[in-house]
């Protein structure tokens, strides 16, 4: 009977085995949520983005070090006006198929990100090139400012200086791409042992919600320097379980950690928990289209001068993050500094005489609807919000949490919202990354905002030739959204990792890019 | 012959109505597939609802969807956007169905000889304390006991691993099988139990007894044929319950099943993907609800009549 039950688990074993076993040594990562897509120009999430990194290289890419650094670009040379980029391609770059990456896969790749078919999330981060908002708005079929001008040299044409090009040109929505694979196999040129990666790994398996394994690619142009043979990313959803997998020495490195008290995780994981400021802000949004907070920019500023951040980060957060008075973190800020603020009692007065000042007061309490996703910290934050506005103020808040998809939902649709939950981790080193999100006419403009002012000066930093300028401009106009109260900044985020001491070449940086062609595994 | 023309009949009539009923409710939920924190532009989400049909009517969308489920095409996952849903489906339903028998049978295999082994002496000390451990199992939900093997059998001990899959597989498979069998072998225990008492209070066994066996005989020759009917009758909510439970133990133990499939489908509106599970679920179900007929029609001879 026994052995009848082992010859029934071995065969199950065998059926449902998925991929060979590895001698070799194998990075495992936890990596949060299952990838929505591994096509460069499609996908979306950070977890796609994570192993894309590793797949696919572009003209540029992120270093150990979240500094942009060349890549299948040898070299570059821009116009006198900013408009035209010509870039130097390596000789030796080569897919993971082993064929030559010409600059007619990049004039590929962008027309392809550009097709309106493609329906590519981030294919409104190409709109400075010349012809692309004509071609994504469907109005043209020519991209006319992306040119092969030789097998090894390619051009950009802009509308207008971008002096984050570089950093945009790192994403994995301008990689390369084998025009043959989908033009053959369409969609399903996303498979294993079939797509052509440009990057330091190329894929070999993929179980959808359960892992996906690399194998480095030996034609990568750097593959001398890449020492893991093979990297698995996880689908680690759940932090408690990821950290579980870590303690058990299945993962040596997380996309998280579980939520705690920075001293607690400390003491249970040592020098192997690593904390460092992230490029992310989280806030509260008004809706600024309706009653009770459109035209009322005293109210907003009493309700934010009401919340007292330090104690939020320290006993909601706790781990590591910094109070928010802004919306911009201060690595993206000229001087680097967070925002001067008052002392906490005059705050407190202040926030108290502009609460009574705009009608309301202990016997005619402001009442309104707090919306959030439902996930333990935004309870915890949205319960301590709710209330110091009532201690400070008296203001009466009903808390409504809401499934995720009908959060996102509500606040796109601006009809039930009051207040809610916002947030912005940066793709790019860039404050247009964050300051875009209240532009009147962006899509992502959940508050309704509206400031010609602000416009301007978000135009002006767009325009601008040179990094400095576009600086000064950002925090110009930053500082025009913050004199409007249109938002409730509270904390900048921090990235999170534990990480094994096994694993060597790990750097924390604002980005939180973590390449693993750059890290060793040793025995 | 036409008795099995009218029940595919039926059957497929079933799981058209599963799947009108299961598409109104996707479409009544708030909350649509392509709802995402970093919205994509207008034109963009209008590609999307274009490629995927959401632009489409009710109607059109469940004729559509059926006639082409019929055909064997689930259509692409909306949110996995590079898989269409039967590769999924594929990946993800070998495993729980291992996981699922494996389940099975550690909690049938330990129910019917415990169940035996109390009923020797009902009301006695392996008797009451067999309804104590089952009660207890029965009302302990799974979303306890899961995580509890795994700190001890992974943390603790570290004996096994504590999620995900790897190789070799079965290594993998054994902790959430054992947190599936668990309460499968509470409710399996109690209901062979009880059938076991009626097999003794049956004239079969009474008759038996008259006739002079032993005890030996009694209990494998006469009272288990007798009580096993009743008891393989549960097999299939058994069976229902496992297939069920797969979606909190697979979460839990982080497996790439259908029933993590489910429950990410359910989160996300991926309504091609959630459809395509739940049809492969009532599939499933009605599969084992005609084996379990026909296991009882070989064990029991006068429901043939």
């Amino acid at each position: 009977m026994r052995a009848c039950v082992w010859a029934l688990i071995w065969a199950l074993a065998c059926f449902c085995g998925s991929g060979a076993a590895f001698a070799q040594a194998v990075l495992e990562r936890g990596n949060g949520p299952e990838p929505d897509s591994l096509d460069p120009q499609r996908a979306q999430g950070l977890a796609a983005h994570a192993i894309l990194r590793d797949l696919f290289e572009g003209l540029t890419r992120v270093n150990a070090k979240g500094d942009i650094e060349p890549a299948i670009a040898t070299s570059w040379s821009i116009s006198t006006d900013g408009l035209r980029w010509q870039f130097k391609l390596d000789p030796n770059a080569r897919y993971s198929d082993g064929t030559a990456i010409t600059a007619s896969d990049f004039v590929y790749a962008f027309e392809r990100a550009l097709n309106p078919n493609t329906a590519a999330p981030y294919a409104s981060q190409l709109s400075a090139i010349r012809g692309a908002t004509e071609r994504l708005a469907g109005k043209s079929t020519a991209l006319l400012g992306v040119a092969a001008l030789a097998p090894q040299l390619l051009q950009i044409e802009l509308v207008r200086p971008d002096a984050t090009l570089a950093n945009t040109l790192s994403m994995p929505i301008a990689a390369p791409v084998k025009r043959a694979c989908f033009e053959q196999y369409g969609d399903q040129c996303i498979r294993p042992n079939r797509l052509p990666s440009s990057g330091a790994y190329q894929l070999v398996a993929w179980r959808p919600l359960g892992s996906v394994l690399l194998r480095k690619n030996e034609f990568y142009a750097g593959a001398k320097s890449v020492m893991i043979e093979q990297v698995r990313f996880h689908v680690t959803e759940d932090a408690s379980e990821e950290a579980r997998r870590f303690a058990t020495g299945e993962l040596h490195l997380t996309e998280t950690v579980p939520p705690g008290r920075l001293l607690q995780l400390r003491e249970k994981f040592g020098e192997k928990l690593r904390v460092a400021p992230s490029l992310g802000t989280f806030f509260l949004g008004y809706n600024l289209s309706k009653a009770p907070f459109a035209d009322q920019p005293k109210l907003r500023e009493a309700l934010s001068l009401a919340i007292d951040r330090d104690r939020i980060v320290s006993t909601i957060t706790g781990t590591g993050e910094r109070p928010a008075w802004g919306l911009l973190p201060p690595e993206l800020r000229a001087s680097g500094a967070i925002i001067a603020v008052e002392t906490p009692e005059n705050r407190l007065k202040r926030a108290r005489a502009l609460y009574l000042a705009a009608g309301y007061s202990a016997e005619n309490p402001l009442k309104i609807e707090l919306r959030y996703n439902t996930t333990l910290l935004n309870r915890r934050l949205m319960l301590a919000v709710s209330l110091m506005w009532q201690q400070n103020l008296g203001l009466q808040t009903i808390l409504r949490n809401e499934d995720w998809k009908v959060f996102v939902q509500n606040r796109r649709g601006k009809r039930n919202t009051e207040i809610f939950r916002g947030g912005w981790n940066a793709d790019l080193a860039d404050p247009l990354n964050f300051l875009a999100l209240f532009a009147s006419n962006s899509y992502l403009n959940y508050s309704g905002y509206a400031n010609p002012r602000f416009d301007a000066q978000l135009s002006a930093a767009s325009n601008a030739p040179d990094w400095p300028t576009r600086l000064a401009h950002a925090e110009q106009a930053e500082a025009i959204l913050l004199a409007d109260f249109a938002l409730l900044p509270l904390f900048h985020y921090t990235s999170k990792h534990l990480v094994s001491p096994k694993l060597r070449g790990f750097f924390e940086n604002p980005l939180d890019v973590h390449p693993s062609r750059t890290m060793q595994l040793l025995p | 012959m036409m008795a099995l023309i009218r029940k595919l009949l039926s059957a497929m009539l079933v799981l058209f109505l599963l799947l009108a009923i299961c598409l109104s409710l996707l479409r009544a939920v708030p909350g649509g597939p392509f709802d995402t924190e970093r919205a994509a532009a207008p034109e963009v989400q209008a590609a999307l609802a274009a490629r995927f049909g959401t632009d489409q009517g009710y109607f059109t969308q469940l004729w559509r969807y059926a006639s082409a489920a019929l055909q064997g095409d689930l259509g692409p996952s909306f949110q996995y956007t590079d898989f269409t849903v039967g590769e999924l489906i594929a990946q993800a339903l070998p495993l729980t169905l291992a996981i699922g028998s494996l389940a099975l049978l550690f909690a049938w295999g330990l129910a019917v000889p415990v169940a035996l082994y109390a009923c020797a002496k009902p009301g006695g000390w392996t008797d009451r304390s067999l309804r104590a451990v089952s009660s207890g199992l029965l009302a302990t939900p799974k979303f306890v006991t899961a995580p509890m093997l795994a700190l001890v059998f992974a943390v603790w001990l570290g004996l096994l691993p504590s999620s995900g899959l790897g190789e070799p597989a079965w290594k993998y498979f054994l902790l959430p099988a054992l947190a599936l069998a668990l309460t499968q072998f509470g409710s399996a225990a109690r209901v062979v139990r009880g059938a076991l008492l009626d097999a003794e209070r049956s004239d079969a066994l009474t008759a038996a007894r008259a006739r002079g066996f032993g005890e030996s005989r009694l209990k494998w020759r006469h009272r288990l044929p007798i009580a096993l009917p009743c008891a393989c009758a549960f097999l299939l909510p058994s069976a229902v319950a496992v297939l069920t439970g797969s979606a909190v133990v697979e979460q839990v133990f982080a497996l790439p099943g259908l029933g993590r499939a489910l429950l990410s489908s359910a989160m996300n509106r991926d309504y091609t993907l959630l459809l395509g599970v739940v049809l492969t679920c009532g599939v499933i179900v009605l599969i084992l609800a005609w084996l379990v007929d026909a296991l009882l029609l070989w064990l029991d001879p006068r429901r043939r009549a």
